[in-house]
């Protein structure tokens, strides 16, 4: 650290503890893999099946989430300041709300004798997505909105009064210049929505190969139905690597703001 | 002055804002570049929106060669359509652009095609002083550096017309005289709006000087013409002339005690009518301590070159050994040789 400023030394202490925090349970985990048959729990069918279910869906949802995301957070940074707390607010309730609240909202809304109760989507593939959205929309919404505010008009400004049309704007300046939050928006969204459980289980259930992802795997191994607790690990870790390798991913791919 | 292919601009704005409102009319020859100055808050920057499309105008109408760009209530042309670049304090450039692509920004946004916009901007770059930084991106330019690229986005995008709010307020005095030089060269012919708090600046750039007050114009004509006679006291501090107003008595200005006489003749024929309203115009560093009229002084404050002298009557500058025993509340002795005085008609 070149400047560390003049912060009390003692914060160390907290600080320290803190990490360890999130770093030691990780590691207890790692601990009880059971090496041997870490092979054949994470290449079993079920195994497999959860992982690919995962990334499928979570891909999928991050790309919708993408679609409808970046132009609310483009809504939300331009309107008036009254207006974009209001809206702000609204897209946050989600992040605060438990995600079963979430999936019982949708059961209402999707379910049965719901509005969309003729669609027939709950306990579908199309139920994870619908839920992962749900979960994972604020993070990308208020991490684009951020980026876009700090920015500010004046580029767009400056690019208008050289003639750029409203599209060669929002091509060529404000979204290269959110590209940082953008990408930010995108890896948290994409990993809030691997992560998916409460939402999921609720709206999607738990349906081996159509609605069954890594933590409802996960959840399920644990509790013994079929597979065993070497799987549950097994799974863990491998969620825990395809989050570890999302993150590696980005900081390899670093958009050519601020540099 | 008139250039052919230049645009010529007509502005009527009236803009209501909460402390006033601004009420100006500008009128740009083809090819003319016209100062705006006045003090902050005035109203410039206003202008400047509104000729942009930034601000919409409550009243009034701007055209450019004739056609109509807004007219209040209804009509209004986006920033992007207008032919008009406005360059500011910062630069702006593109962050994620090379100082190239910026250049070539405008051409492309107009749909030159890439090969042929890369060109253009090469020259621009070339003509603003900096060739061969095309590759650089804008965080690898010094300030000046920025502002040269700066201008030469804004003139490869061929405007029709130019506005300028004060590109060299926030660079060094050599970097911005030296810029100052190059808009000098580069914006001969072109249509443009100068926003600026420097004389300096005026006198190098524009043709003609707008002084606004609280949104109106006070005063207007060739730069010189404004900075020699100024109407009012912030033309006059724009000037930097000291302004004191009097009367016309015996072909002399009067003001109490003070009797002031100039060698100038028009001077000498606003003077003549006895009780005309009148306001003598000097420069602080001609007047003289030593004779003339008693005065009281009111304030000693250093100046880069010497020690300002501020006086109930008027202000005087002198070297700083002159004003070494001069103390706030002593009574001096003022006088400005007639040949330095000029006076002006008062309102």
């Amino acid at each position: 650290m070149k400047d560390a400023g003049y912060i009390p030394r003692w914060l160390i202490v907290p600080a320290v503890l803190g990490l360890l925090f999130l770093l030691v349970p990780l590691t207890a985990l790692i601990a009880r893999v059971e090496w041997a048959t870490l092979g054949s729990d994470v290449t079993s069918e079920a195994a497999l099946s959860a992982l690919v279910l995962s990334l499928g869906t979570g891909a999928v949802a991050t790309a919708v989430c993408a679609v409808v995301g970046i132009p609310l957070a483009l809504l939300i940074a331009r309107s008036p300041a009254r207006t974009a707390a209001l809206l702000r607010a609204v897209v946050t309730v989600p992040l605060v709300l438990p995600p079963m609240v979430g999936g019982v909202a949708l059961l209402y809304l999707f379910g049965r004798n719901g509005w969309f109760g003729f669609l027939g989507l709950p306990f579908t593939t199309t139920a994870v997505v619908l839920a992962q959205v749900f979960v994972a929309l604020p993070f990308l919404v208020l991490a684009v909105e951020g980026a876009l505010r700090s920015t500010g008009v004046e580029f767009e400004r400056a690019a208008a009064s050289l003639g750029a049309s409203r599209a060669t704007i929002l091509r060529r300046v404000t979204l290269p210049l959110a590209a940082p939050g953008i990408v930010a928006g995108v890896v948290l969204c994409f990993a809030r929505a691997i992560g998916e459980f409460g939402a999921t289980a609720l709206f999607a259930g738990n349906r081996p190969g159509v609605t069954q992802t890594m933590p409802l795997a996960i959840y399920t191994a644990f509790n013994g139905a079929g597979v065993s607790q070497g799987t549950a690990v097994a799974l863990s870790l491998l969620l825990l690597i395809t989050a570890v390798a999302v993150l590696l991913l980005v900081r390899g791919w670093r958009p050519g703001v601020g540099r | 002055m008139t250039v052919p292919d230049a645009a010529e601009l007509r502005a009527r704005i009236r803009v209501r804002r909460r402390d006033f409102d601004v009420d100006a009319t500008l009128d740009v020859a083809p090819g003319e570049t016209v100062a705006i100055m006045g003090r902050s808050g005035a109203g410039k920057s206003t202008l400047l929106g509104a000729l942009a499309g930034l601000t919409p105008l409550d009243e009034g109408e701007i055209s450019v060669d004739g056609r109509v760009l807004d007219r209040a209530p209804r009509l209004r042309t986006a920033p992007m359509h207008r032919g008009i670049v406005l360059l500011g304090q910062e630069a702006r450039l593109l962050p994620h652009l090379t100082a190239r692509e910026n250049v070539a920004f405008g051409p492309r946004a107009a749909g030159v095609p890439a090969s042929v916009a890369r060109d253009t901007a090469e020259q621009w770059l070339v003509r603003v002083g900096l060739p061969g930084t095309g590759d650089r991106r804008p965080a690898q330019l010094s300030g000046g550096e920025q502002q040269r690229v700066a201008v030469a986005r804004a003139l490869a995008a061929e405007p029709r017309v130019v506005l300028l709010d004060e590109p060299l307020v926030a660079l060094d005095a050599v970097t911005a005289s030296e810029i100052r030089a190059m808009l000098r060269e580069r914006l001969a012919g072109v249509t443009t709006v100068a926003v600026t708090h420097d004389a300096i600046d005026a006198a190098a750039l524009a043709d003609r000087l707008v002084i606004v007050e609280r949104g109106r114009v006070t005063q207007q004509g060739p730069v010189r013409e404004v900075l020699s006679t100024p109407l009012t006291d912030v033309a006059a501090r724009i000037a930097g002339l000291e302004r004191l107003v009097g009367e016309a008595r015996g072909g002399a200005f009067v003001r109490g005690a003070l009797r002031l006489e100039s060698a100038d003749p028009a001077s000498r024929a606003l003077a003549a009518t006895d009780g005309a309203a009148l306001a003598a115009v000097y420069r602080a560093t001609d007047a003289r301590l030593g004779e003339g009229t008693a005065v009281r002084v009111v304030s000693v404050e250093p100046t880069p070159t010497g020690v300002r002298v501020v006086t109930d009557e008027g202000a005087v500058e002198v070297a700083p050994i002159e004003a070494a025993s001069i103390r706030r509340g002593d009574t001096v002795l003022w006088s400005v040789p007639p040949e330095r005085v000029r006076f002006v008609a008062s309102r």
